[in-house]
């Protein structure tokens, strides 16, 4: 069984098209990292996953549900943290919180639970009252961090997760993503921090012009590029980097 | 929706003083103004705080680029266009009893000379602001708010510059020979069915309005 399951997958901007044919799935307890140079088609791929740009072609699925035919059952199982986070400057920590939880049908007991365990995670417990324009990068980064762990998804679609994370903030969250692996949950994880991702991934996809040049485990990915011990930059370097 | 309804009230809450303030000083600019501004002092206030809060809302969404986590949440974008829809809906009809309030408050006080606020006045309040408002939603919703304020523009233009317009379209309305049993009948009608009939027609606008922006919002794909 997958829990994210992309098919034959064509997407693209008004007639832009910027993917083509990509297919790939995301198994139970899996860390899937999603590599490529910029431009390759990487945040295309996840905009594509959430249906903020709708696929001109493909399927996508968490388990039975096709975003195209059942948007609303798909989006209630994944969870999502962008790459640059999105936040109302106009709302405090705790409105945001509050919102999300009320998006995701959570009730109060859970959300307090959750709300509490996350702020004291991310040391956060005395800004709940405050609003985001007070908020460093790497503070807003956690707000993100927070809304998107904060209900039960089954899949994670996590856009380059460390960037403006202090280190200690960077290792929960990498604590964090491992526990959610072992609960069985399905994660895709954009990253351009390489060595990182290969301590942290099971599997990568590496794409590049919108294509996908080559998916599998870190041993899969040596042989298929012919590298012995080399590491994921190496591997990069060999299959990606050549074509940038 | 409730939770996409009380956001757009939450983002707003600092412009509220702006709008109560707001309310005080174009009630008194305008029952203090010569000509006939005293007249429509309460659809004027109104329909300005209406509009106002429309724009607040669409600049704030494009401001967060709040759109992409917006469309990530399991809420459909029918539900996204709706909510702004009934938060406007539910923000004129606070605004209306706010400044009928004031103008109460400012009657009994003998502070202005203004008269206390009519149906007449709260339907023109209503469905000047919603029609203005179903005019530039759907703008914004198949083109976000940096290009819908082009179309804020020209709206502001005919709105204000083209009252002369208006007078002649009206004019040709009245004297028309279709239209004439239709507005003799209503004549003949009291001002609370003439006024429920307006009302009838925002509203008729407002439904096709958002369905429109349905339309359109559907179909968008954001960078």
């Amino acid at each position: 069984m997958n829990l994210l399951d992309i098919q034959n997958l064509y997407s693209g901007y008004d007639k832009v098209k910027v993917l083509n044919d990509i297919s790939f799935r995301v198994k139970p307890g899996e860390i899937l990292g999603l590599i490529g140079p910029n431009g390759a088609g990487k945040t295309t791929i996840i905009k594509s996953i959430l249906g903020i740009v709708p696929p001109s072609n493909g399927t996508i699925k968490i388990l039975q549900y096709d975003i195209k035919e059942n948007p609303l059952e798909f989006k209630r199982r994944v969870a999502y943290v962008p790459e640059v986070p999105l936040l109302y400057d106009e709302m405090t920590l705790l409105e945001h919180l509050e919102f999300t939880a009320m998006s995701h049908g959570l009730d109060k007991e859970n959300f307090e639970k959750r709300m509490k365990e996350l702020l004291k995670l991310f040391r956060l417990e005395d800004k709940l009252h405050y609003f985001p324009n007070s908020f460093s990068k790497g503070m807003k980064q956690k707000v993100m961090v927070i809304c998107a762990f904060l209900y039960d998804p089954i899949v994670y679609i996590i856009d380059e997760p460390f960037m403006g994370l202090d280190p200690r903030a960077t290792m929960d969250f990498i604590d964090l993503i491992k526990l959610k692996k072992e609960e069985g949950k399905g994660i895709l994880m954009s990253t351009h921090i390489l060595d990182t991702a290969e301590k942290v991934c099971d599997r990568f996809i590496l794409v590049n012009c919108g294509q996908i040049e080559a998916v599998g485990t870190m041993e899969e990915l040596r042989q298929y590029g012919n590298i012995k011990d080399g590491s994921l930059a190496d591997v990069y370097d060999k299959l990606v980097g050549d074509k940038e | 929706m409730l939770n996409l309804i009380k956001k757009e009230f939450l983002v707003q809450r600092k412009y509220s003083l702006i709008f109560f303030g707001y309310s005080i000083f174009m009630l008194i600019v305008l029952s203090l103004s010569p000509g006939g501004a005293v007249e429509s002092v309460y659809a004027v206030a109104g329909v300005t705080i209406i509009y106002m809060f429309v724009q607040y809302s669409c600049a704030i969404e494009d401001k967060n680029n709040s759109e992409k986590i917006l469309n990530s949440l399991p809420v459909s974008r029918n539900k996204i266009v709706f909510s702004k829809f009934i938060s406007v809906i539910l923000f004129s009809v606070f605004i209306t009893v706010i400044i009928g309030l004031l103008g109460e408050l400012f009657t009994k006080l003998s502070f202005l000379y203004i008269k206390k606020i009519s149906i007449e006045e709260i339907i023109s309040i209503l469905t000047t602001a919603w029609i203005l408002a179903s005019v530039y939603l759907p703008i914004y919703f198949k083109f976000g708010d940096i290009k819908a304020k082009l179309f804020n523009i020209i709206i502001f233009f005919v709105f204000f510059s083209g009252s002369l317009l208006f007078n002649s379209i009206i004019k040709i309305f009245f004297q028309n020979s279709f239209t004439m049993p239709i507005i003799d009948s209503l004549s003949n009608q009291g001002p609370i069915i003439i006024g429920g009939i307006i009302l009838l027609i925002a509203i008729i606008i407002v439904t096709l309005s958002a369905a429109i922006s349905t339309k359109v919002y559907y179909n968008r794909e954001f960078n």
